[in-house]
């Protein structure tokens, strides 16, 4: 759009000025992908999916610096949830991830996943958070998916660290309430527990995240 | 694997790191952004459900922006369906003559771009800002302003807004077509809008125009 050169340039400077268009916080940053995120999401086609999960895993790799993302969604077909975009693990972990499939039960069962709830739809997890023999010590598979199952044991070194078993889920409402996927994180970059504001962040990120998935997937064919 | 006394230590420092995951992340705002952000939150809870009307959607974002942003004059206006016009919908803060005179505008595609007729700054890829010439308005455009009279006024100083000064941000659609927008005015500080008050706009009219998507298949009806 042309704009007709009706303004004083002195007074034009300085709105340009007050409002230029790089974002000067990372709140501001966070507002900007996001809102391309939206944007990209407006030429959706048939094969889009996997590319807009790997932009919301670089989204939450690149400016909520956490180095591990997955990200999985449920089958309509058989109600269960698999791992579809997986970053930042190693090919071990992320090959195990991607064998597992968990029934909604599951997904949302605190007593085998100790949680701890965040907000409307957060929880951090993980095997030492809560209670120190849960169950998840014997299953195995489980363990692979870990980066460095052999630091699970590790104790947690303060109150701001992040322990190896620590990892967050952040759940995909639509907006009649059904789940249709989770967002694993974990391991922020400065090892230490992520900021309120990330979290509140993220909220927001699967709000969107999940009405664009509904819109765009669940209402036209099964995820599959 | 863990003997009494290990479990037990162990699960008492797990019990304080509860409470202090607890504290860290209590869902009580505790300043103005992150007020703003509930409220966003809040607000597209409302807006994802289904069966929501569409207008109580945009009237409940009309409240949501005056109120969060201090603005006096807020007003939002979406492309009909049926004729592909552009009208205003939901408005806020403007006398009842004023108000009435908006929902009697419509403007074409072509208009809305018409850059001689208005003339703006262009801020980002979804928000301008924009001024009206007070000496060439008349009709509708001219008595959907709350105080006419003060549109041929002078600007004393580049943070005064004017009453011919508001700024228009875009809702875009799938395959970018355009939705509406919502257009804000008359802050009550007396100055410009912060330029976080633009970008959160921007944020909500890219949410809204996700909303204003799904809606759309009732909408010609």
């Amino acid at each position: 759009m042309e704009e007709k050169d009706v303004f004083p340039t002195n007074f034009k400077q300085h709105v340009l000025k007050k409002y230029e268009r790089l974002p000067e916080s990372h709140d501001e940053r966070i507002i900007e992908v996001l809102m391309e995120l939206i944007f990209s999401s407006s030429q959706w086609q048939k094969n889009s999916l996997h590319s807009f999960l790997e932009k919301v895993a670089m989204i939450m790799q690149r400016h909520m610096s956490f180095r591990e993302v997955a990200i999985a969604l449920k089958d309509r077909s058989d109600g269960k949830f698999r791992y579809k975009m997986v970053k930042g693990y190693s090919r071990e972990a992320a090959a195990s991830h991607m064998k597992f499939e968990y029934p909604e039960e599951d997904v949302l069962n605190y007593t085998k996943y100790p949680a701890i709830r965040l907000g409307r739809n957060i929880v951090v997890l993980g095997r030492n958070i809560v209670d120190l023999c849960s169950a998840l010590l014997d299953q195995e598979e489980e363990l692979k998916t870990y980066t460095a199952p052999t630091l699970i044991e590790s104790p947690r070194t303060s109150m701001d660290s992040m322990a190896e078993a620590d990892y967050f889920h952040a759940y995909l409402y639509t907006g009649k309430q059904e789940l249709i996927g989770f967002i694993e994180f974990a391991k922020t970059k400065d090892r230490n527990l992520p900021p309120r504001m990330t979290i509140k962040w993220m909220e927001f990120l699967c709000a969107i995240v999940a009405q664009i998935i509904w819109e765009k997937e669940y209402t036209r064919k099964e995820i599959k | 694997m863990c003997d009494r006394l290990t479990e037990k230590r162990k699960y008492e420092i797990d019990r304080n790191f509860a409470s202090e995951i607890k504290r860290r992340y209590s869902p009580a705002p505790k300043d103005e952004t992150e007020k703003i952000f509930d409220n966003l939150q809040t607000f597209f809870s409302y807006a994802q459900e289904p069966g929501r009307p569409l207008q109580s959607i945009l009237d409940q974002a009309v409240r949501l922006i005056y109120r969060l942003f201090n603005l006096k004059e807020v007003s939002i206006a979406i492309k009909s369906e049926k004729d592909g016009l552009y009208r205003y919908v939901s408005l806020l803060g403007f006398r009842k003559d004023a108000e009435e005179a908006h929902r009697r505008i419509a403007y074409t595609y072509e208009e809305i771009w018409d850059t001689d007729k208005y003339p703006s700054i262009k801020l980002s890829r979804f928000s301008e800002f924009d001024i009206e010439d007070g000496t060439t308005l008349e009709g509708d455009e001219l008595l959907a302003y709350n105080r006419p009279i003060l549109l041929t006024q002078e600007r004393k100083s580049y943070d005064e807004p004017l009453e011919s000064d508001y700024f228009t941000v875009y809702i875009f659609g799938y395959k970018e077509e355009l939705l509406g927008w919502i257009e804000i005015g008359d802050p009550r500080s007396g100055k410009l809008p912060e330029r976080s008050t633009i970008k959160w706009i921007e944020l909500i009219c890219s949410t809204l125009g996700l909303i204003i998507q799904r809606e759309k298949p009732k909408m010609g009806k």
